[in-house]
């Protein structure tokens, strides 16, 4: 008993290269400032969006979070921009990396508290709680570290959450007539690209791609209990998954995919080095005299 | 190669803190709604519609002092169309919030002419076996006048 329970905790914490989670949080804080910049532009829009329309959520009713305005809006998007480029170096991966994520969460907040919550957030946000836990982590370190694998594991368990509960919400939302309902037709008329509305004219192949959808979901587990070489493969196929939906409904899911990457062996991408032996190898440093 | 290893107590407390975060994502899809965010059910595209009944989407028409008629979308006006469908019974009981949205998209677009009207648009697009016929009624379910 003692020992079976000792291997499912031990699951959670199953050792991985340092240099994994120090590319993983660099991969991460970045992916807050292009968020900021680029993809979730528009929370910066609810600053002049009257108080009128805010609606707030039960945390911001709870806390109390104030009604966004444009001077809160600005500041935080000014400050998580600083904060986040810092923590991205991995330097005071814990001075730097509690401030990021919870300013990044009121970013959230204030994002969802106009009439729509958007559900591809909580791998990402998951991420952000935990990184500061890790604590020094130097990019190629391949010292592994159960406090790293914790980390990772957090984040891997969120975004199968995300998979694995989407299919419980279709059944307590919308019951097993999901299945055999105009769900993806109707996603297709609001959102679809032209390749999508020319799927829409084939004949049951959108509620066919719902019960493929459903099984995905509920299977997606699945992955954690696959060998790591055939798990970075399932994970491919994820991400497939994810071009296949965007180029139809051109809805990205974008922080849940940088999430995804947890999955993956990250500490053997290395940009920088990369660079410096190209540079290397273009001058030769010249030898002693 | 070396690993580092927790203590008793690091191990303890990371397990508790991961099983009490599975059992509160899992209680949010569960019982919550969507105001528990970060905690919220994933009920992306998680409503059932009939094969056989028109799907409606909403559209926010604005017309200016021009005469010129657009629509008014998350880059002009700063509201995303899902907001407007997620607000619609509140746009429908009080038109003056309509006004908010003016209101935001002036903020948004100061030199653009001024806007004399909005009307908040809900399009019934027909269906026949979970297909498109084509037709597509547009109705005006709220509008605001300046």
């Amino acid at each position: 008993m003692r020992r079976v329970a000792g291997k499912v905790g031990g699951w959670f914490y199953e050792a991985v290269p340092l240099g994994r989670a120090a590319a993983f949080r660099t991969l991460c804080y970045l992916f807050v400032v292009a968020d900021l910049l680029v993809f979730t532009n528009w929370v910066r829009s609810h600053a002049s969006v009257p108080g009128a329309l805010y609606q707030p959520l039960a945390i911001g009713r709870i806390l109390p979070l104030p009604t966004p305005t444009p001077l809160l809006v600005n500041g935080i998007f000014v400050a998580l921009i600083v904060l986040a480029l810092l923590a991205a170096t991995g330097r005071a991966p814990r001075l730097l990396g509690w401030p990021v994520f919870l300013l990044y969460l009121e970013w959230m907040i204030i994002a969802m508290s106009y009439g729509k919550v958007d559900h591809d957030r909580v791998g990402f946000l998951v991420a952000l709680a935990v990184l500061p836990t890790v604590g020094r982590a130097r990019h190629g370190d391949a010292t592994r570290s159960e406090s790293a694998g914790w980390a990772l594991r957090c984040t891997q368990i969120a975004v199968i959450a995300t998979y694995f509960l989407a299919s419980w919400a279709k059944i307590r939302f919308g019951g097993l007539a999901w299945l055999g309902g105009a769900t993806l037709t109707r996603a297709v008329l609001r959102r679809g690209t032209w390749a999508a509305r020319l799927l829409l004219d084939v004949p049951g192949l959108l509620v066919a791609a719902q019960w493929g959808i459903v099984m995905f979901e509920l299977l997606s587990p699945a992955v954690f209990f696959l060998k790591e070489r055939w798990r970075v493969w399932a994970i491919g196929g994820f991400y497939l998954f994810h071009v296949v939906v965007f180029s139809t409904i051109t809805i990205s899911f974008l922080p849940h995919l940088v999430a995804m990457a947890a999955f993956l062996p990250l500490e053997k991408v290395r940009p920088v080095e990369w660079a410096k032996r190209l540079r290397g190898r273009r001058e030769p440093v010249e030898a002693p005299a | 190669m070396a690993i580092e290893r927790l203590t008793t107590r690091g191990r303890l407390v990371r397990v508790l803190i991961a099983l009490v975060g599975m059992a509160a994502l899992a209680s949010g899809t569960l019982y919550g709604q969507d105001d528990w965010f970060p905690l919220a059910p994933f009920r992306m595209f998680s409503t059932t519609d009939d094969p056989n009944k028109p799907v409606d989407i909403a559209r926010v028409d604005a017309i200016d002092v021009t005469g010129a008629r657009f629509e008014l979308t998350e880059r002009n006006s700063g509201v995303r169309r899902a907001e407007v469908e997620g607000q619609m019974a509140a746009l429908k009981a009080d038109p003056a919030l309509v006004a908010a949205i003016a209101a935001a998209y002036e903020q948004h677009s100061p030199d653009a002419p001024e806007l004399v009207r909005i009307e908040i648009i809900v399009e019934h697009h027909e269906l026949k076996d979970g297909s498109a016929t084509g037709v597509v009624v547009d109705e005006v379910v709220t509008a605001w006048d300046r």
